[in-house]
């Protein structure tokens, strides 16, 4: 282990989490950033610049720096980290140098895109740079030992992509990535509500609207809420009811694809790891686990008991604390560090 | 007048807001308030191309004076029509508000109508460095007019704003402290006259020039059945004179506010298709907002009866009227003023 400090990254398509050794979760809000157009300097970054979307004017441009889990725009995430870095207290660029940095990405990306992820690390003056998977860190940070020989199954549902995993021995056995995730409910709901309703509402009000309403339960009691958005015939601002019927006919195609997902991996799993998993069950993580009913809905599919983690949101960030211990060698059991 | 005041003023760190609207121009004068507030018409002399009068005086003469005057609009329809012209009534103003004229100005801030273009814009420029200015600053007017009216439109929400000018009504969507998109139309304050004139002569037979027209609008104007009424309760009704078109002597005709509601209406329906126009392309998150922040009218035509209800009607969002309407952009330019940033900047 290094001398300098421990730096983790979870850089999801919707939340940036950075955990800093000794100082915990220094940041957990929306990876989203807005420049000034002229300046080129950043205006808003996280919560702020999140509240921004669909609402600037010409002269601020509002970026998301990641699409379906991968950088797409690099100069964005660069600005973005080094605006959250900046929040460290008394650190100097030296310390930053022989700072140690683990980047949390999802299982399916490639190559390529891992090593966009180092350069972005490199960029911001941190040398010793290494990439993780999201759901082992995610693992680790919901308290699971994964360095006995023992199967476990992580489903990590976040905003851009869904990855299946099954783990054990302390590194990951086989995973599996889908893009459809939390972002893909948006779009499907602003599309459905202009093609029923002739509304057409806004991305943040979309999603908004997901996180009141989202239900699996069979016999989910109906709730309706009202949104405001544009009627598409007249061109006026409007009211519209959006009921938990609304947002079931768009959820539940979805979640069945993860279902599936889930069934394609237990498939592939060697029988051994397999037993392991029909014992303990399945661990849900990431933003979309928080659906009501989302337990019981993958359980009455799978037959496996599924549980979601105590920390959905912040566990890939606290697992970066073990994965920056033993970095990432399925050898060292951090947990007993 | 504090010291510290009176030295900024020696200084020459006076901060100088102007707007230069199509009928009015107003001048506000950090420390002083607003000190210059009339029409925006100037007279020259034909031959030497000196400024004759300005303001009040020069608009008394519209339509009254004889070949060796001419009388200039420096704005047409919201758009720059003589750029020499807005020097010169610039500089003929600030001679009479400074005693050293416009060098004692740090900053001048000049809020003008949304369409004027860059080229224009470059031209008001050079024209305040011309001026001695150090700092010159343009605005568009319906962000001037929204903060003036009160709208805090450095949040990240849409505000809608509707400033019913003299030459032109725009139509504005604010947000994060700044124009998300602007249209205009020409269907404003002067367009409304000229619709009385046109309708009078018609339907009279009667020519009366354009002053009497705006006065006839002033006291009559009303777009629901809510007429203006005197201490008895009787509907206002307008002498209107001018010079018959037949047999050309002067004649007088009474006008009432049903005609001129009639006139109106029409008008309105222009003004209502560009409101659509600019509801249908603002994005739908700031249409949405929209629903709870409601729309500010500002600029003379809020002092219209029943216009708050006619927007209501049509839109079914809250309206209000600015209290200041007339001077909501003046009043903006008073806050822009102290704004050293152009639009929101968080803490970064």
């Amino acid at each position: 282990m290094s001398e300098g400090m421990g730096i983790g990254i979870d850089l999801g398509t919707a939340n940036l989490l950075v955990y800093v050794e000794k100082k915990g979760i220094i940041f957990n809000e929306p990876s989203v950033v807005a420049f000034d157009y002229e300046s080129g300097k950043i205006v808003a970054a996280g919560a702020d610049a999140h509240q921004m979307i669909g609402k600037a004017h010409s002269k601020i441009s509002v970026v998301k720096p990641l699409r379906s889990g991968v950088i797409s725009d690099m100069h964005a995430a660069k600005e973005l980290l080094t605006y959250v870095l900046k929040k460290i207290e008394n650190i100097t660029e030296k310390e930053m140098g022989s700072a140690t940095a683990v980047i949390c990405c999802p299982s399916e990306v490639t190559k390529i895109e891992r090593e966009v992820m180092k350069d972005l690390a490199k960029n911001m003056g941190i040398t010793d740079v290494f990439i993780e998977e999201e759901i082992k860190s995610g693992a680790l940070g919901s308290g699971i030992d994964i360095f006995r020989s023992k199967g476990v199954m992580i489903v990590d549902i976040g905003g851009g992509s869904t990855d299946v995993g099954v783990l054990s021995f302390g590194d990951i056995v086989l995973s599996k990535t889908i893009r459809t995730a939390g972002n893909f409910i948006d779009a499907e709901l602003i599309k459905q509500i202009k093609k029923n309703q002739k509304v057409e509402i806004g991305e943040l009000t979309a999603e908004r609207c997901k996180m009141d309403l989202s239900d699996l339960r069979e016999n989910a009691p109906v709730v309706v809420n009202r949104y405001a958005g544009r009627d598409i015939v007249v061109g006026i601002p409007k009211y519209v009811d959006i009921s938990t019927e609304d947002i079931r006919d768009i959820i539940l195609p979805t979640y069945e694809d993860i279902v599936k997902l889930i069934a394609t991996v237990l498939k592939d799993t060697p029988p051994e790891l397999s037993a392991d998993i029909f014992q303990n069950g399945i661990l849900l993580t990431g933003g979309g686990s928080l659906i009501r009913g989302v337990e019981e809905f993958i359980s009455n599919r799978i037959q496996v008991p599924v549980k979601v983690a105590n920390n959905p949101l912040t566990c890939v960030a606290e697992g970066s604390k073990y994965l920056l211990k033993n970095r990432g060698n399925y050898l060292v059991n951090p947990l007993q560090l | 007048m504090t010291e510290n005041e009176n030295q900024k003023l020696q200084d020459g760190k006076i901060n100088v807001g102007v707007d230069l609207g199509t009928s009015n121009l107003r001048i506000y004068v950090e420390g002083r308030g607003t000190v210059f507030k009339e029409p925006n018409i100037l007279a020259i002399d034909k031959e030497t191309r000196k400024v004759v009068s300005v303001g009040f005086e020069a608009a008394q003469l519209v339509g009254k004076v004889h070949d060796k005057v001419e009388v200039v609009k420096p704005l047409n329809g919201g758009v720059i029509s003589d750029i020499d012209m807005i020097r010169e009534i610039l500089m003929f103003t600030f001679n009479k508000i400074f005693t050293s004229g416009a060098s004692t100005i740090n900053r001048l801030l000049i809020c003008m109508p949304s369409e004027i273009t860059e080229t224009e814009k470059e031209a008001i420029v050079i024209l305040g460095k011309e001026l001695g200015v150090k700092d010159t600053r343009i605005e568009e007017e319906i962000k001037a007019a929204a903060i003036g009216g009160g709208i805090s439109i450095y949040a990240p929400s849409g505000h809608m704003v509707i400033d019913i000018g003299g030459g032109t009504t725009s139509f504005g969507i604010m947000s994060l402290g700044d124009v998300v998109l602007s249209k205009s139309t020409k269907v404003a304050g002067e367009y409304f006259d000229r619709q009385i004139m046109h309708y009078v002569k018609e339907k009279y037979k009667l020519e009366i020039g354009s002053q009497t027209a705006e006065k006839i609008k002033i006291t009559l104007a009303s777009l629901n059945g809510d007429y203006p009424r005197d201490d008895e309760g009787n509907v206002i009704t307008y002498n209107a004179m001018g010079r018959d078109l037949v047999t050309g002597l002067p004649r007088m005709d009474v006008i009432t506010p049903e005609e001129v509601r009639e006139i109106l209406l029409e008008c309105f329906e222009s003004i209502k298709s560009t409101m659509i126009a600019t509801l249908e392309i603002t994005p739908p998150e700031l249409s949405g907002d929209l629903v709870d922040n409601g729309i500010l009218i500002t600029g003379g035509g809020a002092m219209i009866k029943g216009i708050k209800e006619y927007i209501e009607d049509i839109t079914q969002i809250k309206v209000t009227l600015a209290t200041n309407s007339i001077n909501a952009v003046i009043d903006g330019t008073k806050k822009l003023l102290k704004n050293e940033k152009q639009h929101y900047y968080g803490d970064y």
